[in-house]
């Protein structure tokens, strides 16, 4: 069952241009979480940003009651949260929403990283590593800069493969064409992929293609964050008929086929 | 001593004056980890049409200062579903369920009513007459006094159940609605729904949400909202549920002061997922400290 709490901030750094790394004492949340949840985080007392921010959790360690996000500063509440100092204290609700559908242990397994997309996936990779997978992550950025995770993904045993739009690093291009130029689709059991809209559909299109199931990590905006306000919608399509899902409760991971992009 | 907190919203016999605005509290459920929602004096669950609806485009929800404007498209399941998925959860409740209605036509208000009546856990019904977040109907009905006077006898003819308007602020005199809608059998009244705005994305040069226009709700609009009670109160002798940007139990009993028997928490909850809970405690300590037996004696205190 989800919680709301005051979480203490542990750490907090930047890890690449406005791009942080904060670590909060969340011993329920930590226990409770699946790859692919997330938090709605508080990032002021007052009235302005008003609404809470959702975040996804990017790692957990259950053994010391910690969670840690990543986050890139956008907008008020982001850069709002990335000021705060160890010591200081976070509201939050969570574990929220449905995570990704782990594969059967020591599956051959796809994860495409796109942006600040790679947040939720070290934690999948983590969990996939528990599991024996045999993991290649593809993780894009804009340049070498603002690339994210890559170590993370290297030191939980996956293969790392980068793609970078300016060739910085890595492939130069986009994850979707590195996949389509180094992946074996026929020994992959599952792709999960979150990132841009734009590469989630490129992505999702690939996998409808080569028959191989995958999951996406959605974003829309979000009021409650917990199936009330019906803010979030997305349209989900199920055996022909279209719905409108909400990407707080009803995901914000889908099956990568269901969603209707246009 | 306890004081006494049961109020009587036009025949609804609810156990304190705390419950929660249409449309920000989903059908109960999605908040039940966090709140115990039998402790509420009554809930009003999502605006219900006779078909079911996919609602509008997004963004749906941009934020504001001290607000947010949603224009959600009254997205719901439609009656039958609701009947048939939710009735018998809301029979099982230990609080008062209203069912927030809404129409394109008079008729769909009528044919609502009737479906409605008799359906176990159904204690009343909020008539929803001031949606901006739709073309037909909703607003339409609450800014014009003989449509909304009709609307009201519609559903009054249709179901034995109590009848709650619920009043839009985007109109030049609300007092004017009010009384049309007394005068048409209202048992109750329910202000204020959401103001009509919009927001520009500078950068992109566009509006923010996808429907373009949507409804300001939060706390940027209560003293709006305030003044809407206050007014109606001085107008007509109905019950009104007030709402509009209530955050604290001190932001409720200024609407109880100004004329309000009960009150709705709404944007809050999204904020803070006890807020209904605290509101409660905070007005039953305030009883207390200023030795008030009967939440009642204070219901447009502010008046005299
Ligand atoms: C399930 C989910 C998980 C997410 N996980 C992460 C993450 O791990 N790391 C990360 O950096 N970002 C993540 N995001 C995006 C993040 O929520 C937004 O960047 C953030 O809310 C922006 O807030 P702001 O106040 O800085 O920006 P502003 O532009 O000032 O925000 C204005 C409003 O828009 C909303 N908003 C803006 N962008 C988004 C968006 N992309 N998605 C949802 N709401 C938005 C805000 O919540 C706020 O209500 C996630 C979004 C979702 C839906
Ligand atoms: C997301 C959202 C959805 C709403 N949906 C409805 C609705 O279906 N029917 C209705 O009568 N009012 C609806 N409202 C209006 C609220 O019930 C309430 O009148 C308004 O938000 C003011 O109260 P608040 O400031 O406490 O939120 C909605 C408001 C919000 C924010
Ligand atoms: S954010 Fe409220 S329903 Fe998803």
């Amino acid at each position: 069952m989800s919680k709301v709490m005051d979480a203490k901030v542990l750490a907090v750094y930047p890890v690449a241009p406005e791009t942080y790394y904060m670590e909060l004492a969340a011993p329920d949340i930590a226990r409770l979480a699946v790859p692919g949840q997330f938090v709605h985080v508080r990032c002021s007392d007052a009235q302005e940003p008003l609404l809470r921010r959702p975040l996804s959790i990017h790692m957990v360690s259950r053994p010391q009651g910690v969670l840690a996000l990543l986050f890139r500063v956008v907008g008020k509440g982001t850069a709002l949260l990335a000021q705060r100092q160890p010591g200081d204290s976070v509201n939050l609700m969570g574990p929220l929403g449905r995570g990704f559908t782990l594969p059967l242990p020591g599956s051959k397994v796809a994860v495409a990283a796109g942006g600040i997309g790679a947040a939720p996936l070290v934690f999948l990779v983590q969990e996939l590593a528990n599991l024996k997978c045999q993991v290649t992550v593809y993780v894009g950025a804009r340049d070498k800069k603002n690339l994210l995770c890559d170590g993370q993904f290297a030191q939980l045993d996956a293969e790392v493969v980068i793609a970078t739009d300016d060739g910085s690093l890595g492939f130069k291009g986009t994850v979707p064409e590195l996949m389509r130029r180094h992946l074996d689709w026929r020994r992959t059991a599952m792709c999960y992929v979150c990132g841009p809209r734009a590469m989630m559909q490129e992505v999702s299109a690939m996998l409808a293609e080569a028959d191989v199931p995958g999951e996406v990590s959605l974003e829309e905006k979000m009021g409650c964050g917990v199936g009330a306000c019906l803010s979030c919608a997305v349209q989900i399509q199920h055996h022909g008929e279209i719905s409108t899902k909400r990407v707080c409760a009803d995901g914000p991971v889908f099956p990568s086929w269901q969603v209707v992009w246009e | 001593m306890k004081p006494n907190l049961e109020v009587n919203i036009g025949g609804i016999l609810m156990k304190n004056p705390v419950t929660t605005s249409s449309g920000t509290f989903g059908f109960g459920q999605e908040y039940s980890p966090y709140v115990d929602i039998n402790k509420l004096g009554a809930i009003v669950v999502k605006g219900t049409t006779l078909e079911p609806r996919p609602g509008n485009a997004t963004p749906r929800m941009v934020e504001t200062p001290a607000g947010i404007l949603n224009s959600i498209g009254l997205q719901n399941p439609g009656v039958d579903y609701l009947i048939d998925h939710y009735a018998q959860y809301f029979a099982g409740l230990k609080t008062r369920v209203i069912v927030n209605i809404a129409g394109n036509t008079v008729d769909d208000y009528a044919r609502l009513a009737a479906k409605l009546d008799g359906v176990p856990g159904v204690a009343g019904l909020e008539v929803n007459i001031s949606c901006p977040n739709v073309k037909k109907g909703g607003m339409a009905f609450g800014s014009d006094p003989a449509a909304a006077a009709e609307v009201t006898k519609a559903v009054k003819n249709a179901t034995g159940l109590p009848v709650i308007v619920k009043l839009s602020p985007n109109v030049t005199d609300i007092t004017v609605i009010a009384r049309a809608v007394a005068d048409a059998g209202a048992d109750a009244l329910s202000l204020i729904n959401t103001l009509l705005g919009m927001a520009i994305d500078v950068r992109r040069r566009k509006p923010m949400l996808g429907n373009i226009m949507g409804g300001l709700s939060g706390p940027a609009v209560k003293p709006v909202a305030v003044r809407a009670v206050w007014q109606v109160y001085q107008t007509v002798k109905l019950p009104i549920i007030g709402m509009g940007g209530i955050v604290t139990a001190q932001d409720a009993l200024e609407f109880i002061l100004a004329g309000a028997s009960a009150v709705a928490v709404g944007t809050a909850n999204f904020i803070n997922a006890t807020a209904t809970l605290e509101v409660l405690a905070g007005i039953e300590q305030y009883l207390i400290e200023e030795q008030i037996t009967d939440i009642n004696e204070l219901v447009g205190a502010a008046h005299r």
